[in-house]
């Protein structure tokens, strides 16, 4: 389980998150939707320290952190038990596909060389590149380079999934193939929040939406109260502008 | 006969048998004036050759940038000695080769004058430019091949001439580029001058050493020689930063 | 008329033999000084990296002397002003600087030159690997020490091998000019060539091809090298 308890972060003067209170149950699925610069991705990098929080509790399983007094241990802690998913991938460039997913296990987690391999080649079988082991990120595709990303993830076996804008990057044909990994994964009931602007793929994959704006969660609830009964006048102003096609639609 | 330094056969180690070095500042003082009444001179020599490579090194950049036939592949086994050649060798041998050059020419018309008697600035000038040249011709064509294509090729879809398109699009792009290449281009030049006393001109190291040779004071000597380089070589990198910002500032 | 004779192909073929005789000198100062100014310039980087203060000023400063200065003029300065600025400390453990020869002076001028060359080039390095890179690596859980084993140290290898071959051919370079303080290396033995034989032209002349043989091998070399890591650009 996880909780985020009054999150607060400044960039500058500028203040991106202003006291967020979130909760995710082991196997849900979170989804958090909202305009850009509402500090979704912020949100993101503070769960996993990639951004140090200026206020604000963390708590992930055993793991309670106070963002303020954060010792290195207990970062080096929080990173271990979460995975992430980036916008830009950020495979390792020196690595092949393979060595990419296996590299958690062996470095971090002490896996035995092999094990962490064979199991590694099972993950990229699973999201479809059986083909590609031995190929170096710059030699695969953006949608080839994500799904490598999201085996190196899942090969940690981390309490969380984060997905920061998973298919923002990739060209629209290869967004399908993304979404389509994700969706088979989040079956499996493996928690994840994931940040994404694609609405269809929220709806389908969510058990809950969040919705941010300006720092705060505006709005939360499943995707069927939050896409056809919002309460809050931003979130319908937003999804009209979004998916004018909704409102029609269903 | 140039005057070749080969080693400090006398130094004041052995010359004085002690251990320990005093360091007079005020003879260091003395020599730091001597040294920037040098200052002059080693502008000269690294800006007349400076001159000759941004006019003669645009002009074979050019060459080498429109592929001219025979001229390029010349000016390429030119760039390729001068850059992979350490440049006290080649200032020596062309040095050799003007002296000697020099002599035969005027043994074959039956002159009087022999290459003693041209006096060693002038060759230093002359060698450091064509030293200068062929470092400048790879900077500009690095700076001038910086402008993307889709300039040029916008150029000739209005109908504009190479010369033209050259004057009006890409010097102008290319500038930018080319401040900082250049400049660090010239630095080296700068240091190079250090070089020339080996054939034989009074420059600053000569001037400042000889007022060393009585005491055998050459750190005093040597450090004097350096903070001036030193200072010269920072003033260049201030003067090419503040051009750079005005370039920017106006493309 | 019959007694011009400048030059001759012949002496330069002549002087080549006794010339690489004395090649091993100029490429022991390089390989040494290199080795040295890489460990002394990685040194400087990580101070440069870690923002140490006062120290950090301190190689900003070196850096620029010894990039305003040309290298004669460095080689000239510790080879009088290492012996005595060091001495006072040396003397007590009964060391004599002025005792050692041109050599050792001649090393540690292309060491410290070399060194700041390559902090810069180190620095550049590694703050060329792009910072993606390190959340990845965070995102997985690695420490600090195993992030820069495992991926800074790798990339910032690759980013800095052009760079680094252009500061081994210009220290390669900058040995022809160990012969301003004695040392008889591939340039130094010309002298007494030209003393014996009153040609020296020819001498020079040697020297340059067997420097421009070098650079051409170690040009090609760093660029085939590049070539083959290429693959995880």
């Amino acid at each position: 389980m996880i909780q985020v308890r009054n999150l607060q972060k400044s960039f500058g003067s500028n203040k991106v998150l202003k006291g967020i209170d979130l909760s995710v149950e082991e196997g849900e699925v979170v989804v958090i939707l909202g305009p850009s610069g509402s500090g979704k991705t912020t949100l993101l990098r503070c769960i996993n320290f990639l951004e140090k929080a200026d206020e604000g509790e963390i708590v992930i399983g055993s793991t309670q952190v106070n963002a303020r007094h954060a010792t290195k241990r207990q970062i080096l802690d929080i990173c271990r038990k979460t995975a992430m998913v980036f916008q830009s991938f950020n495979l390792f460039k020196n690595k092949t596909a393979l060595e990419n997913v296996a590299e958690g296990p062996v470095i971090v987690q002490k896996v035995e060389k092999q094990k962490a391999l064979e199991y590694g080649r099972e993950l990229l079988k699973n999201v479809g590149l059986s083909d590609k082991y031995d190929a170096y990120p710059s030699e695969l595709s953006g949608g080839q380079q994500q799904r490598v990303g999201i085996a190196r993830a899942l090969a940690l076996h981390p309490e969380v999934i984060l997905f920061d804008e998973p298919t923002s990057a990739l060209d629209p044909e290869l967004v399908g193939e993304v979404l389509g990994v994700i969706k088979k994964i989040a079956k499996k009931g493996i928690t994840m929040i994931i940040v994404t602007h694609e609405m269809s793929f929220a709806q389908d994959v969510a058990n809950r939406v969040v919705f941010m704006d300006e720092g705060v969660i505006v709005e939360q609830g499943t995707p069927q109260e939050i896409f056809l009964d919002a309460k809050e006048e931003r979130t319908k102003q937003f999804l009209k502008r979004i998916t004018p096609e909704y409102t029609y639609q269903i | 006969m140039a005057i070749l330094q080969t080693g400090l056969r006398v130094n004041l180690r052995y010359a004085t048998g002690i251990n320990m070095y005093k360091f007079d500042y005020s003879f260091f003082l003395h020599e730091l004036w001597v040294a920037v009444t040098y200052i002059p001179l080693t502008l000269k020599l690294s800006m007349i050759p400076m001159v000759f490579g941004l006019v003669f090194g645009t002009l074979l950049a050019i060459l080498r940038i429109q592929k001219v036939p025979v001229l390029n592949t010349l000016i390429k086994i030119y760039i390729l000695i001068f850059r992979s050649m350490p440049m006290v060798l080649m200032i020596l041998i062309l040095y050799f080769s003007f002296m000697y050059g020099f002599d035969t020419i005027a043994e074959l018309m039956h002159l009087k004058i022999r290459s003693g008697n041209v006096p060693p600035i002038i060759l230093a000038y002359i060698i450091l430019s064509i030293v200068s040249v062929a470092f400048m011709t790879e900077s500009i064509r690095t700076a001038l091949q910086s402008v993307q294509k889709g300039q040029v090729e916008a150029a000739h879809s209005i109908g504009m001439k190479t010369s033209a398109i050259y004057r009006r699009i890409i010097i102008p792009q290319a500038l930018p580029v080319a401040i900082p290449i250049l400049g660090n281009t010239f630095i080296g030049l700068t240091k190079g001058t250090a070089l020339v006393y080996m054939i034989g001109v009074t420059d600053l190291i000569t001037g400042v050493k000889i007022e060393a040779n009585a005491s055998y004071r050459y750190l005093e000597a040597y450090i004097a020689i350096a903070v001036i380089y030193w200072l010269l070589c920072i003033a260049i990198e201030q003067g090419i930063r503040l051009l750079s910002h005005r370039v920017n500032a106006v493309s | 008329m019959g007694n011009i004779d400048y030059f001759s192909f012949q002496r330069v073929a002549e002087y080549f033999p006794q010339l690489l005789s004395r090649l091993h000198i100029t490429l022991i100062i390089t390989v040494l000084s290199l080795v040295i100014g890489l460990l002394l310039g990685t040194l400087i980087a990580a101070v440069r990296l870690f923002n140490i203060p006062v120290l950090k000023q301190i190689t900003t400063v070196y850096i620029s002397f010894i990039r305003g200065v040309p290298i004669n003029i460095q080689l000239f300065i510790v080879y009088f002003g290492l012996p005595a600025l060091l001495n006072p400390v040396f003397l007590r453990f009964n060391i004599d600087l002025n005792m050692l020869d041109a050599f050792s002076f001649v090393v540690a001028t292309y060491a410290f030159n070399s060194a700041a060359f390559l902090s810069v080039v180190v620095t550049a390095a590694i703050q060329g690997v792009d910072k993606g890179q390190l959340e990845g690596a965070r995102s997985i859980g690695m420490t600090r020490g195993q992030m820069f084993m495992r991926v800074v140290f790798p990339q910032a290898f690759h980013i800095a091998i052009p760079e680094f071959g252009n500061t081994v051919i210009s220290t390669l370079k900058d040995t022809s000019l160990a012969f301003t303080v004695g040392v008889v290396d591939m340039v130094g033995v010309i002298s007494s060539i030209a003393a014996r034989t009153r040609h020296s032209l020819e001498g020079y002349v040697g020297a340059a091809i067997i420097y421009f043989a070098f650079c051409i091998v170690l040009e090609k070399g760093f660029s085939a090298l590049e070539k083959k890591l290429q693959v995880y650009k």
